[in-house]
Parts: structure tokens; sequence; C-alpha cells
């Protein structure tokens, strides 16, 4: 099993918690409190046409309020993977996640480091056109020129949720693999994956 | 006679008392055995003697059935009574007096008065006293209640003198702020008036000037004339005071001469001198004048050739009149400039500094007297003293650079620079008097450190100063200002809630026995206690207690 890290970054109220509500525990919640400090949580999930590599998320969900923004480096510092959220109903938010975008690039120095913009609430989008502020293009342009990966999601309705932690399991699987692969100096498609540590979460455990 | 009659009229008084029978007070039916004792007792104890002496020719029989009302007495009688206290002509009420035993007490003194002689009734509260405690006047109606008023004076005791509204130990006080304010408004308002006259007699003049100059053409008899017409025109508008009678100037008081010629204010008439000295007077050109003076109501507009150079000669108190106050209000309106702004800083820090310092050395006294009973300072107060003295130098640090900052600054004119001299003295002084008492510390912690060697008590002190010179350095090097504290403090405060978040969810996870998770939460909370200990050690004493 693969273990990654993953921080969530965005303006506040986009959307990160209840994406990864959705996600975690497939659940929305209309009414969610603001997240304080920075929460954990983690899920596995088995690669799409793959099922025999499953990859371990674990999730930290940062709060996107001015006052934590001293936190978040802490948690994206040696993060495999970064969702940067916006909201498509909120042209502000876009230029939100842009920035710490463009943070991530200049604190993290890991070239490995995935990024995924993700636009949320689409599913308001769908029901009225004219609250769209962010058009998808535009959103898809940026992440084009930046070399991030993209999409757009309804943690209400659970559109594209899977979707995304799925392209980014695939996204960090592969690194991994290419990694290994240019260790090893073994091409042939035959993956040794060393485990990151022993799981005492493994239903092989003694202390279930 | 009735034994129960008396009668009290001065020398002739006379009192059957052949018929041996008990003589008896009229007044409170105490009984005595001969006349003078009676007579004695009216005196002494009733008042009566003042009477006796105003009364010695007058011999009235007095009506004594019960007591003496003083109501019931003849008015006319009681006219003559001409006493020093008991001027006017009833008596005072007497019902509330206490009465006389023998052995009764002083009730100041609690000396024991056994004669009758010795005893005082105070006129107001009644109470026994002995001659010396009841030497005070004041002034009581005949309900011997306190008239200041129309009260007549009689003795009383000190407590009651005391007691009376009014009584201040500082001896009397007027009020005269009233007056003050009536004299200083009034003294206002006419200052206000002749302001008004002034600045009239100016726009009529200016105005007039400019009228004749614009009249007057070019031609060489309309220069000639223009000079007399304005001078008469000055004459119109103010009444020029007699200047051969007018021995001195007006304001410096300097004899007139040959050389020292007598003018004339064109606004208010005095004859003042020349003197370039005392400027006394000066010829003020129109043009400044009207620019200065932009809010009066002037009809003509200054001619903009550049030939018109008319001045009118105005004496130093009209010109403060009607210039200085002008540019008092145009002054304060003003921002203040970058070195007064500086030097608003520099007091406000100065006070900071001022309300730390007598804290430090409070603390630094106490030590000292532990430190003369061989007390070695506890922990917590050296860490105290630490913390005074860090704040201290910070401060005196930030002085120390605001003081050069203000140094620095290129003074704008001659009282700007004068205002940066004092500033410079004034803050040197400052400094090298605020920071003696940091300079005893080392002797003390030094000391404190080690007690057993004195000897190498002085070099102890002298590393320990040099390390505070050190400090004081890198004060200098990392001195975090208001703002960045602000940030620090808030960061720090961010990340003891994430810290105080990570241990509830690493128990949550232990119940749940999900030790990956604790694994991976513990790691982060040790990161993040890292960075606490980092923004504490970078705060220092900023940080919170």
């Amino acid at each position: 099993m693969l273990q990654f890290k993953l921080v969530l970054l965005g303006d506040s109220s986009v959307g990160k918690s209840s994406i990864v509500n959705r996600f975690v525990k497939d659940s929305f919640d209309e009414f969610r409190e603001s997240t304080i400090g920075a929460a954990f949580l983690s899920q596995t999930i088995a690669l799409q046409g793959q099922p025999d590599v499953s990859v371990k998320f674990e999730i930290w969900d940062t709060a996107g309020q001015e006052r934590y923004k001293s936190l978040a480096p802490m948690y994206y510092r040696n993060a495999n993977a970064a969702l940067v959220v916006y909201d498509i109903t909120q042209a502000g938010s876009l230029e939100k996640a842009q920035a710490w975008v463009t943070e991530l690039k200049e604190k993290v120095d890991d070239d490995s480091l995935v990024i995924y913009l993700v636009g949320n609430k689409v599913d308001l989008a769908e029901a009225d056109q004219e609250v769209c502020a962010v058009p998808t293009p535009e959103a898809q342009q940026y992440a084009d020129d930046n070399g991030l990966l993209f999409g757009e999601v309804s943690a209400k309705t659970g559109q594209g949720v899977q979707d995304t932690f799925q392209a980014i399991g695939q996204k960090l699987y592969d690194l991994k693999k290419n990694e290994q692969g240019a260790l090893q100096g073994s091409t042939d498609g035959h993956v040794d994956i060393q485990l990151p540590r022993p799981s005492t979460n493994d239903s092989t455990g003694c202390c279930v | 006679m009735n034994t129960s009659n008396a009668y009290i009229a001065g020398d002739q008084v006379d009192i059957p008392h052949s018929e041996n029978a008990q003589l008896n007070c009229p007044i409170c039916f105490k009984p005595f055995t001969t006349l003078a004792e009676l007579n004695e007792h009216l005196d002494q104890d009733h008042g009566f003697q003042n009477e006796i002496e105003s009364q010695n020719k007058t011999t009235e029989r007095i009506e004594t059935s019960q007591r003496v009302q003083p109501s019931k007495r003849n008015p006319r009688n009681a006219n003559n009574h001409n006493s020093k206290l008991e001027s006017s002509g009833k008596l005072i009420s007497n019902r509330h007096w206490k009465k006389f035993t023998p052995g009764s007490k002083c009730n100041d003194c609690k000396r024991q008065l056994k004669k009758t002689s010795e005893v005082r009734n105070c006129r107001k509260c009644g109470n026994i006293y002995c001659k010396r405690h009841c030497a005070n006047v004041i002034r009581l109606n005949m309900k011997a209640e306190y008239d200041p008023k129309n009260g007549t004076w009689y003795s009383c005791c000190h407590s009651c003198y005391e007691l009376r509204p009014g009584y201040n130990d500082f001896g009397g006080r007027v009020d005269l702020t009233d007056t003050f304010s009536n004299t200083r408004n009034k003294m206002n308002v006419d200052k206000e008036l002749r302001k008004l006259q002034i600045e009239n007699r100016l726009v009529r003049i200016i105005d007039g000037i400019i009228k004749l100059y614009i009249a007057a053409g070019d031609g060489v008899m309309a220069i000639m004339t223009l000079d007399y017409q304005i001078s008469n025109l000055e004459k119109s508008i103010t009444p020029w005071k007699d200047d051969t009678t007018a021995l001195n100037c007006n304001i410096c008081r300097t004899n007139f001469t040959i050389l020292q010629r007598r003018h004339h204010c064109r606004l208010c008439g005095s004859v003042v001198c020349d003197n370039k000295n005392t400027d006394c007077s000066n010829e003020i050109l129109v043009r400044f004048l009207r620019r200065i003076t932009a809010d009066l109501p002037y009809s003509e507009k200054v001619p903009t050739s550049s030939e018109f150079d008319k001045s009118i000669r105005i004496c130093s108190s009209c010109f403060d009149m009607v210039y200085t106050s002008r540019k008092f209000i145009v002054d304060v309106q003003s921002e203040p400039s970058a070195l007064i702004l500086k030097y608003y800083n520099l007091r406000s820090l100065s006070e900071v500094i001022d309300s730390i310092l007598p804290r430090f050395e409070e603390l630094l006294s106490n030590m000292e007297i532990a430190k003369e009973l061989n007390k070695p300072p506890n922990a917590t107060e050296i860490s105290e003293m630490s913390k005074f003295r860090e704040r201290l130098l910070r401060s005196f640090t930030s002085y120390n650079i605001l003081a050069k900052q203000l140094l620095a600054i290129t003074p704008a004119n001659i009282s700007e620079k004068r205002i940066q001299a004092s500033i410079q003295t004034v803050s040197s002084n400052y400094i090298a008097e605020k920071i003696l008492p940091m300079k005893n510390i080392p002797t003390i912690l030094g000391n404190s450190t080690s007690s057993n060697e004195s000897s190498t008590a002085t070099s102890l002190a002298d590393s320990e100063h040099s390390k505070i010179e050190v400090k004081k350095l890198s004060d200098l090097m990392n001195n975090l200002n208001v703002k960045e504290i602000k940030e620090y403090r808030e960061e720090l405060m961010v990340y003891k809630e994430q810290s105080f978040m990570l241990q509830s969810m690493i128990e949550k996870s232990k119940r749940q026995r999900n030790f990956d998770e604790v694994q991976i939460l513990s790691q982060n909370l040790q990161d993040i206690t890292t960075r606490i200990h980092d923004i504490q050690g970078k705060l220092g004493e900023q940080g919170f207690e």
C-alpha cells in the first residue's frame, strides 16, 4: 500500500472540508462550520484499473481563514499532493487559489509535488448558469499554463470528487513508479513497491 | 416677699435673707446659703455678669417665677445690653443646657469640675465645659442655632465651632472665579472690538489707497499728488494723536530727538518711533498686508502692476493684532513637521521608560537589601529582574535610534534647528541619567552568583557588563517592531490552538486504536511544538506570560 500526504488549500468557504467529507465519508453537510486550524482525515482507495494497488491518503484539511494562514506551511511542506480548491461562483476565490499555487511553487522544492486545481460547487452553476463566475476554460487555461491537474467537482452531489482523488492517486503512483524504476533501472513494467513503514492499521494486525 | 422672687438688678439686688429663708436660684432653683453665692452663681452660670455691668443704673424688677425666659424679657431693658459677645437684646435659649452637678467633667479635657465658677455651658450644644474649652465664639440665633448672618456672637465649645457649616482649617476662602471670568470676558470682548476696529481701518485704508492709485494714472503730477492724497486719506480714517505732546515712543518709550523722528501708526494713530532695533513701527507693503489678511472683505483688487509699491506704516502692536493671530491659526492647522512627529514618538517612548524604570529600581533595591542580609536572590526574582532589564534595554535602544533619526532630519528653518539641538541635549541627558541604575545590576547579579568569591566579583561584574553591551548590540540587530511582535503573537496563538487540537485528536485516535493516525498526528504535534518554541524564542520577552 502506498501512503501519500495530501493537503487542501484554498480560500475560506470554498468547500475544502466538504470535498474531503464527501471523499472520506461520502456525506454532505449543508451547514458545516468553518474549520479551525487543520483537520486530519485518512482514506484508502484502490486505483481504478489496478485493483491490486491501494493508495492511502493522509489528508490535512487546512482552515481557509486568513488567521490560519501561517499554519499552512506546516502541512504543505512535506506533502505529496496539494488540492487547491476554489469556488466557481466566487471569482476572488480563484485568485486566492492562484496565490496558493504560487506560494506552493515558491516554498516547496520538491518537483514531484502534485498540485490539483479544483473548482467546487458545480451543482450551483448547473442549476443557474448566471452564478458561475469562473468559466471552466479560464481555469483550465491557468492550470495548463502552470502544469496543474484540473477538475470541477461538486461536494454536494459528489460529482467528480472520487475522480479527482483517483487522478491524484494515479499520478502519485506513476511518479512513484518512475522514481523507483529510475532507481532500479528496470523499466519492464514490473514495480516493486516498498511500504514506507508497516501499517498497524492493517487487518492483519493483532489489535483490531 | 416671695422667696421665689429675686432681684437681680445690679447693685441694688435686694433679697430678704433676714427671714432665714433658703435662697434658691430663680433660674435653676439651686439652693444657696448666702446672697453672695447666689449672685456669683447667677453671674457665672446664667451669664448675668455682663448684664449687671451694663445695667448698673437701671433698677428693674424681673419676673422670675419659673425661669428667666428670654422672650419674656423687657425689650427696652434688653436694648441697653452692650456686651462684647451677647450684644443683641434677647437672651439665647438655655433649655438645652446640661445641668451642673459637682463632679461633672469638662466635655473636652475630662477634668473634674468642682466649683460652679469653673463651669461654662456651650451656648450651642449645652454641654458642660471648663472655661478653657469653651473659649470659641460662634454666631447663634435665639434658638441656639448657627446663624452666620443675623446671629449674635456667643461662646461655644471647640467641637461646635468646628462643626459649623463652612468651617475649614485654612481660613476663609473667597471664590473669585466668577469675577475673574467676568473681567476676562470683558477684556476679551474689548480686545475683539479693538481688533475689529483696526481691521476695519485697514480695509478702508488699503481700498482707498488702491482706488487713489488707480485714479491717479501715470503722470508726473499725479504721482506727486498721490502721496498727499494718500496721507489725507489715512488721516481721515484714523485720528492721529497729537505729536507735539508725545515726548517718547508709545511702545519703547525712547525719547524723540532730531534723529529719532516721530511717526504715526496708520491703524491706531499712536505716535511711535522708527527704530529698527525695537521694531516699534514698520512700513509694510500693501501687497503683503492684503495677502496675510485675505479673509477681510476688501472691495478693490490689488493692481497687478509691479510698480504698485505703496506701503503703510503700522506699529508693532497693531501688526501683531492683524497678523499674529492669523498666523497662529494657520500654524495650528498645518501638519507638524517630521521633526516634531519624531519628537512625539520619542516622548511616548520616554514615558514608557519612565513607567518601567521605577518598578525596576524597586526590584533592584529589594535585591540589594537581600544581598546585605546575605540572602541569595531566588530564581523568580532574577528572572523578573532580567525581564525588566531586557525591556528597558530594548526601550533605550529604540530611544537611541529614534534620537539619531531625529538628528538626521535636515531642519527646515532656524527655529527647527534650535529645537533639534535642544532635543539632542535632552535626549542624551535623558539616556545618561536613566541608564545609571542599569549599570548597577551587574555588580548585584555578579555578587549573587558568586557570593563566596567576592574578589572575583568585580571582574564578573565587568564581564556581565560586557554581556549587556553585547545584548544591546544584538537588540539592535534583532529589534522586533510592534507589527512584527503582533504577527508573531498571532502566529503563536494559532499554533498553540492547533497543538491543543492535535492533542485531542491523538487522544481520540488512541481510543479508536488507530495507531497509524496517532503516529502521523504525533509527528505533526512535534513539528508544531518545535515551531512554537521557535516563535517564543524570537518573541523573547514580548511573548505571553
